[in-house]
Formats: C-alpha cells, structure tokens, sequence
C-alpha cells in the first residue's frame, strides 16, 4: 500500500504542494494513503539539537506507517524526505543514535521492522511508466514556458543515504517538464542552497541567497523557477531583498504544473496561494 | 553560506582538531550553517561536518555557553517547542513564542499578513493524538543524552 506523509509545512505555507501533490497522483490513478496519526520528523531543528532525536522523530512516523501496511511513503517535503530516509538509513547501519532512537521509539509507538520504502514524488512521477502516462495526457499548454529546475539541497545530500538520483546533476524533474513540452533552460544553480530554516531568524543571509538564485534564472532566460521543497519554494517567492534589481521570477511546485498540463480540476486555486503570482507568466504562454 | 559566516566549516574541524575549544563554541558560523549537507556529501577526507556543526551546537548549549546567534538558536527552541506540545509544527505559535522570546515583533509583519490572509498560516494548528508519543520521545531522549 502507499501511504502519504505530508508533514507539517504541507498544510500550511506549502499548501499549494498538497493540494498539486494529491491532485496528480489522484489523476494518474496511484492511491495515497495519509499515514495515521503523523507527527513532525524534526527537520532541520532536530538535528541541530540532538541526533538521537534527529532519528526518533522521523522514525515514529516510519513505525506508524508500518503498522498501517504501508510499504512504501511518499514524502513531497524535501526536509521530511531527507530525515525519513537518514532515521531508516541509521537503523539498516545499526548506529548508536539509530540504536538508540529506536530503543525508545520501540518503548513508545512499536518496533520498526524495516519494512516502508521512502520514496520523493519526483521519482514516482519520472519513473517510466508513470512518465510514459503523463507525457500521453499532458496537452502540451506548456510548450511556451520557459523555466529552471530547481531541486535545492535535501532531496540529494547526503547522496548515499538519501538521493534516487546523481545529486550533483539531478535530472527527474527536467526529464518531467520536457515530457510535458515545457522549455527546460539550462543554469548551473540546481542543488545551490536557498537559505533553509534561516528565513525568519536571518532573513539577511537569505536575502543574498535567493538573489543569486533568481539573478542565475533571469539570466537562463527562465521565466519562472520549479522547485520540489516547500522552504526553497518560499524563499525563492519571498525573499527578495529591498534593494534587488531585475526580475523576480515566480516560483512554482513541479506538481503544479503537471496538474495544469493534466487539466486536473480546480488548479487554478493553486495560483492564488502563491506569494509571487504566476498568473501573468502563465497567462502570457496562453494559459488561463 | 560560507562567505558571510565569520568561520567556514573547514576552518572550524581545523579549530576542533587543534581543541580550540572556546574559540569554537563561541563562533557564528555553526549556528550560520543552513544544513545544506553539501560539507557532507562532498568531503574528500570523508568527514561529516554537518554532525560535527550539530554537535558543537549541542555542546554550546550543554555547556551553557550562550549561542553566537541567538536569534537562530532561539528560533530552532521555537520550532521544537510546538512540535512538543502540539506533535506538528505550528507556524504561529511558532512565531508568538520566537518573537516574544526575541523581541522581533514588527520583523516581516507585511510578508506574515499576506501569508496569512491566503490561509498559509492556520490560526489552530494541526495536532493529533501522536503528539503524547513525541513529547515522550522527546522527554526521553533527554534524560538519556
């Protein structure tokens, strides 16, 4: 069975992500199933305050989804993805801090027999099959849109516990926007940091970070930036600093754009979510 | 993040590996660290620098030397504290709690009303019954460190 975690930011300032999340899988006929009584995996908060807690978290949620008979989690959030997939990792390499985190996950909510698979939307959604139907039903509305993939850190790094693919030239989400017609521009800025957490703390040291980024896409000749992490997502669309020159592209899930090309029902609530609207790129490509 | 950060994640091993230990506990840099994972991913000598910034970080705390940047550190006690009481992260008790901690009140009020008003900051958050198994989990985490 495949479950859904969605973790805390989906339902909040990620909602857009949800919402595009569910609606595409809904429409390629692959059933999600929330995973029961869900918690917060810690993110990036945990691990700076304790590993044994970095693991404990995110590994309630993997016992949770075992217990439900789930064998395989799709995770959308990078940050969500990156701690499931390191608190399994630690439990296969036997760690201390994965030893003990499952000692008291064990004492809390059950034992974890290894048996849910982690798995990223953009390896669902890039697989062949899975692929093959998409690029069969998109309506190539996309063809005059011009954007920059962008993947951010956590979906990659740390490549042996966490990346599906090459983490320092990822390909899944160019290889889905190509399917659908889109024009995929080429930039070396990928897997470059957004700034993470620090958004609220630090808002200075984002503020250059996500200027760089968008500085990079307007020079790609993009028009817009896709992203698959709701704290990329955010920065990109919010960050602007007071001072900045040029363009300001706006920021979109890649799960939103599949369902616009799928014509999934009632996508156009997910525009009016955004900070940075993409009416006006998307209405200038023919899409309303 | 290294360019902006007062120590670069090579520099604080070196500091480590000389037991530099005040120097480093007091720099900006392992609180500046955004967790990008990218020392880690790419280190030719294998060494994982996001563990040894997070165990600095704890250590600082542990110690009871207080963080060189106080707003980050705050922020993170921010974000487990609602994750403790509620078992999800709750984006305005979140905020309540960082702001009256850091007396940041009116900081990005203009972006936190538009996020707001388009229903991406929920007035009541999100819980569940899992949050007594994460407030324990975390209690015991605790008492075994």
């Amino acid at each position: 069975m495949t479950g859904y975690y969605p973790g805390c930011t989906l339902h909040t300032t990620g909602k857009e992500y949800d919402l595009s999340v569910r609606a595409v899988f809904s429409a390629l006929n692959i059933e999600l199933n929330e995973v029961p009584d869900w918690t917060c995996c810690g993110a990036t908060s945990a691990h700076g305050d304790n590993e044994v807690l970095s693991y404990a978290l995110p590994l309630r949620n993997l016992v949770q989804a075992e217990k439900a008979g789930i064998n395989r989690v799709v995770v959308p959030c990078a940050a969500c993805y990156n701690t499931l997939c390191q608190a399994d990792a630690a439990i296969a390499e036997d760690s201390g801090a994965g030893r003990k985190a499952a000692d008291i996950v064990a004492e809390t909510d059950g034992e974890y027999g290894r048996g849910v698979e982690v798995v990223h939307p953009l390896s669902v959604l890039s697989s062949d099959d899975v692929l093959i139907e998409i690029e069969k039903r998109a309506d190539k509305r996309l063809s005059e849109l011009k954007v920059v993939t962008y993947y951010g850190c956590l979906l990659a790094r740390p490549a042996q516990r966490v990346a599906f693919e090459d983490s320092i030239w990822p390909q899944s989400m160019d290889t889905i926007l190509t399917a659908m017609g889109a024009q995929v521009m080429k930039w070396s800025y990928r897997t470059d940091c957004c700034g993470g957490s620090l958004g609220i703390s630090r808002p200075d040291l984002v503020t250059p970070l996500a200027g760089k980024l968008q500085s990079a896409a307007d020079d790609a000749d993009a028009d817009m930036i896709i992203t698959a992490c709701p704290l990329c997502q955010s920065n990109l669309e919010s960050k602007r600093a007071a001072d900045y020159e040029g363009r300001w592209l706006p920021t979109m899930y890649f799960t939103e754009l599949i369902g616009i090309a799928l014509d999934v029902p009632r996508w156009r609530r997910w525009l009016s979510q955004h900070i940075v609207s993409p009416r006006s790129v998307l209405r200038a490509v023919g899409i309303r | 993040m290294s360019s902006s950060a007062d120590l670069s994640i090579g520099e604080i091993i070196r500091l480590c590996l000389l037991g530099a230990r005040d120097e480093v506990l007091a720099a900006k840099g392992i609180w500046m660290c955004t967790g990008c994972r990218t020392c880690q991913d790419r280190c030719p000598n294998e060494i994982d620098g996001c563990r040894v910034k997070d165990a600095l970080c704890a250590l600082t705390k542990e110690t009871g030397r207080l963080p060189a940047e106080q707003k980050i550190s705050r922020f993170h006690a921010a974000f487990l504290g609602t994750v403790k009481y509620l078992g999800r992260a709750h984006e305005l008790s979140l905020m309540g709690w960082y702001k009256l901690r850091t007396k940041t009140y009116l900081d990005q009020l203009p972006l936190g009303l538009k996020m707001f008003f388009r229903g991406k900051l929920p007035l009541f958050p999100s819980t569940t019954k899992g949050r007594r198994s994460v407030a324990k989990i975390m209690k015991r985490v605790r008492e075994r460190s």
